[in-house]
């Protein structure tokens, strides 16, 4: 993929104290005992990870900041449990994916992982910009099944295998799959103009590798 | 010509072609694109798992329900502060220096040594309104010339102005007692953040629907960031410095918001094909 980067770069030197200021550590350490500073802090730096998890799996916005904070009162109410095996982010989103995946379940939402897909009709102009790529590809999300969306969600965005989704979802690996695939070509039609904008039809040499 | 299911084709991004199914993507056209777009948008799919979103719950609304669980204490290592005995003059700061010295001029804020940590105090208030004044300026291309009036029960801050920016405080001998202070702190931090977020959301003057409005607004987040950025270090150095100073890490924090704020702004006008590896 031929994706340019945009490197920013500061200024200014950025300030190297002699010690670190504060380590995810000491943060944990101070929040056990309830320090708001502390706390805060801890949920300035994975606020927005978390956020972004719970976002992609709840279609409706007022149920995912009702989950996003469900999830924080947990992660506070089992810091004093947290031992470092893992890292504090790793373990922050465990705790978001299975929460909102409860939630969802409490809510009956993911009885439609085995749910048809109907037609789709595209959800974006000819005239499609850029810049709104990636809106549109969370607009389209929000017209997959939700099961179907939690499978893309939790496989293509997340990194989940089909193993552990099948275990967080009380599925089989191959039902993992068949979902994740009919969601890819829902997706596919329902972004139809904006990706074939963005492609040509030749097989570049990765794409073919990853044919072979 | 048969041509090979949607379904089968997005299961190729992640499985093998049959030998068959590599003969058909080399005469077929049609199922070529299919399967190059369904690889674009996996790739497109991996890219969205570190892009910030907008705050879905602002730290007030958490703290509030952290409080009702029981598992906020109440904060530590507060400064008692006498507030109706500060009076703040120009002289030198630091970290006014640095908002200052991006808009071609110098802050200077008079601090008496048996008032230190009022002064102090009051200074991180005006810093926030500063930044708030510099952000306001960018977003809504007021004149930042305009005196910035803040929440009720703060005290009126003239705004920079061009040429010879001065910070004033008045009425501060209004506060009867710390916690008063400290309550009127935690109620414009909370303006502050919310307003922050509506110039965000309602950034009308960086729409990238506007004629080359896409690059207009990077350079302009950039800008932002460059002076944000300037304004974290000194930051850092103060909670550095005193990091039990419940002021300097308010001031902290609220930079920090500031630029994660900037930069989910900047993620969200960048081309799909630029993103941002680091900064």
């Amino acid at each position: 993929m031929s994706s340019q980067s945009l490197r920013l770069v500061a200024p200014t030197p950025p300030f190297v104290p002699d010690t670190p200021l504060t380590t995810d550590a000491e943060l944990i350490a101070r929040a056990v005992e309830g320090d708001e500073l502390a706390m805060r802090a801890l949920w300035a730096e994975h606020a927005p990870r978390i956020d972004s998890v719970v976002r992609r799996l709840v279609h409706d916005m007022d149920e995912a900041a009702d989950i996003v904070q469900e999830v924080w009162i947990q992660i506070f109410r089992a810091l004093p449990s947290f031992r470092g095996d893992s890292q504090f982010t790793t373990w922050a989103h465990r705790i978001a994916v299975n929460r909102t995946l409860n939630a969802l379940r409490r809510a009956r939402r993911l009885m439609g992982v085995h749910e048809e897909l109907t037609e789709d009709i595209a959800i974006v102009g000819e005239d499609v910009e850029q810049p709104f790529v990636r809106e549109s590809i969370t607009k389209a999300l929000d017209r997959l099944p939700p099961g179907a969306r939690t499978v893309f969600v939790l496989h293509d965005v997340e990194g989940f295998t089909h193993e552990e989704i099948a275990d967080h979802l009380g599925i089989t690996a191959g039902g993992s799959k068949s979902q994740l695939f009919k969601a890819r070509a829902r997706l596919r039609r329902l972004l139809a103009p904006l990706m074939d904008h963005l492609t040509t039809p030749t097989l570049d040499e990765g794409h073919a590798a990853s044919l072979s | 010509m048969l041509h090979l299911s949607p379904e089968r084709i997005a299961a190729l991004v992640d499985e093998p072609a049959t030998h068959d199914e590599r003969s058909h993507f080399e005469s077929c056209s049609r199922c070529r694109a299919d399967f190059v777009a369904l690889r674009r948008l996996v790739d497109a799919a991996a890219s969205e798992r570190d892009r910030p979103i907008a705050p879905l719950v602002p730290w007030q609304q958490l703290a509030g329900a952290l409080r009702a669980e029981g598992l906020l204490g109440e904060q530590r290592n507060g400064v008692h502060v006498n507030a109706a005995a500060v009076d703040v003059r120009p002289i030198s700061s630091a970290p006014s220096r640095v908002i200052a010295a991006s808009l071609g001029g110098d802050v200077r804020i008079a601090q008496r040594r048996p008032r230190l940590r009022a002064a102090g105090m009051a200074a991180a208030a005006a810093l926030l309104i500063t930044i708030g004044a510099v952000g306001g300026r960018w977003t809504s291309n007021v004149d930042a010339r305009a005196t910035v009036a803040v929440a009720p029960g703060i005290p009126e801050i003239a705004a920079v102005q061009r040429g010879v920016p001065t910070v004033e405080v008045s009425n501060v001998s209004q506060f009867r007692s710390a916690d008063e202070a400290r309550a009127t702190l935690q109620s414009a931090e909370e303006a502050y953040g919310g307003a922050l977020l509506w110039l965000a959301a309602h950034d009308s003057a960086l729409s990238p629907r506007q004629p080359n409005g896409a690059d207009a607004a990077v350079a302009r987040y950039r800008k932002r960031l460059e002076i944000l950025d300037a304004a974290m270090a000194s930051a850092r150095r103060a909670v550095y410095e005193a990091p039990d100073d419940q002021v300097m890490n308010r001031y902290y924090l609220a930079t920090l918001g500031a630029r994660e704020v900037t930069l989910r702004r900047l993620t969200t006008v960048l081309p799909a094909s630029q993103q941002v590896l680091e900064y």
